[in-house]
């Protein structure tokens, strides 16, 4: 299968010379739904910002379609993976939540019809509509959720890296979020220490640890391994537990392709 | 919170808008008779109430003007320039008709230039007014700035707040010389914080195609309306001092 996306051997040190991520190489084809999971301070976030550009990578390189990005195509690079942060509130930094939606397409140069167009589109996507003239700190977290997601597909991206994308929501905000990704139909990169929703979502996991790459395959079967989930500071999704419900939401929507 | 209803002078071109605040705010500073500065606050007044705006909300915004003038009304008074008379002639030290005239003048275009104000700028979204500063000439970074430094503050009081409800749960008082390395603390917490937010902040805009300039949608073009709302404005701030020289 062709990529979208793909790290090949990436690496990355903090100036203090901390390796954050070594060696680490992963593809994501069109519309794959591909699930990051790792323990605390593995990597996930910073795999996101070399991902998007925002870092530089100090080893290895990142391919879009199968060719290298140098600097010249970052601009490329970012309109084309959009990213959600983990803190919605991080994305909403202007007064109005169209405002915010159109921010992207503005910095692209799009023409103010087109800026509309997308900021309908993205606000309709994600049924937040009527949040259009809301201002962002009265909004509750899933709604800052959803605005944040609209602020990404505003540019109409070809992928999604989304950090965390459960942390702040509540059962019925998180049950949304996955109907709403499943719908979008977008080559999708969830880095969460929610397992249940990865497993729900995505049918490949990434399971990175210390920075490197652990494993990567079918989410029931790496998410299903209790050792090396405990190995790797993760717990076995309780839908993969022995006698687990079987219509738990996790449980059974989980389809593996082949591994990579 | 429901979204702002525009009066008709929310809808106006915000360049329009602002410049007749700046035009009636600079004609209206250099009044010299409590006659005519009265006539301002009841014009400012009327201009606030017609656009939209409740009484309430205006008595509510000039709160803190009425604080200070309080203290202007408390001390001015005294004041004795050339040729003043005491109000009260066995106390020369006491309030002087001048004093007392000065006052009311100050107060008066206080007032009238404050009403005018949140007229000019309690009307429309704030960064719609900031996007008519931009489109005056005003450099873009100052507005840039304070475009995104509203949504800073914002989270800056979120922050706060939760803080001070961390400090309260856990027996705070905030009282005496013994609170004072806590606010410390909590000031230095803050700018920590507001240094990382800032850093993730600019990691979403560079995402999302920053590229340095912030690029803000071009300003509609000005119609009949607001070209004759700036020539009402331009004979309005006209109007006062010109009747005042030839009172």
């Amino acid at each position: 299968m062709s990529s979208l996306l793909e790290a090949r051997d990436l690496g990355y040190r903090y100036p203090d010379g901390q390796v954050a991520v070594e060696g680490l190489s992963f593809t994501l084809a069109p519309g794959e739904r591909l699930g990051l999971v790792g323990p605390n301070g593995a990597g996930k976030s910073t795999l996101l910002l070399l991902l998007t550009g925002v870092l530089t990578p100090s080893e290895g390189e990142l391919l879009l379609d199968g060719e290298s990005v140098p600097k010249g195509r970052l601009a490329e690079l970012r309109r084309r993976i959009g990213i959600v942060f983990q803190h919605s509130d991080d994305m909403l930094f202007t007064s109005r939540v169209s405002d915010d939606v159109a921010f992207g397409p503005r910095q692209t140069r799009l023409s103010p019809d087109e800026t509309a167009i997308r900021v309908d589109e993205a606000l309709r996507a994600v049924g937040a509509e009527e949040l259009r003239e809301r201002v962002p700190q009265h909004l509750s977290g899933g709604e800052k959720r959803r605005v944040a997601l609209a602020s990404a597909l505003a540019l109409r991206p070809e992928a999604l890296l989304l950090d965390e994308p459960t942390s702040d929501l509540d059962p019925r905000g998180r049950r949304e979020l996955r109907a709403l990704l499943e719908d979008l139909e977008l080559a999708t990169l969830v880095a969460s220490h929610d397992l249940e929703f990865v497993l729900a979502l995505c049918p490949r996991v990434l399971l990175i640890d210390g920075g490197r790459r652990v494993t990567c395959g079918p989410s029931r079967e790496i998410l299903g391994d209790e050792a090396l989930m405990l190995a790797h500071g993760l717990e076995r999704p309780h839908s993969l537990t022995p006698h687990a419900d079987p219509h738990h939401p996790g449980g059974s929507h989980a389809h593996a392709p082949e591994e990579d | 919170m429901s979204p702002l209803r525009l009066g008709w002078l929310g809808q106006r071109d915000d360049r329009a808008r602002l410049l007749v605040f700046l035009l009636l705010a600079l004609s209206w500073a250099s009044l010299t008779k409590v006659s005519s500065a009265g006539l301002a606050l009841g014009l400012a007044l009327g201009l606030a109430l017609s656009s939209g705006l409740g009484p309430l909300h205006v008595a509510r915004r000039l709160r803190p003007v009425f604080s200070l003038l309080f203290l202007l009304l408390l001390l001015t008074p005294f004041w004795h320039p050339p040729g003043a008379q005491p109000l009260v002639a066995s106390w020369a030290w006491g309030p002087s008709d001048l004093g007392l005239a000065s006052a009311g003048l100050l107060s008066l275009r206080v007032l009238a230039l404050s009403t005018l104000a949140i007229a000019a700028l309690d009307v429309a979204p704030f960064d719609q007014s900031l996007q008519g500063l931009r489109g005056l000439g005003v450099p873009a970074p100052l507005v840039h700035t304070a475009l995104l430094t509203q949504r800073a503050l914002a989270r800056f009081r979120e922050d706060l707040t939760r803080i001070e409800a961390a400090l309260a749960a856990r027996g705070f008082r905030g009282r005496g010389p013994s609170a004072i390395p806590t606010y410390s603390a909590v000031a230095g917490g803050l700018l920590v914080r507001s240094v990382g937010r800032a850093e993730r902040l600019e990691q979403a805009m560079r995402c999302r195609g920053y590229e340095g300039e912030l690029i803000l949608p071009d300003p509609p073009r000005a119609g009949l309306a607001d070209w004759f709302l700036v020539l009402a404005g331009l004979a309005l701030a006209l109007a006062l001092p010109l009747a005042e020289r030839l009172a």
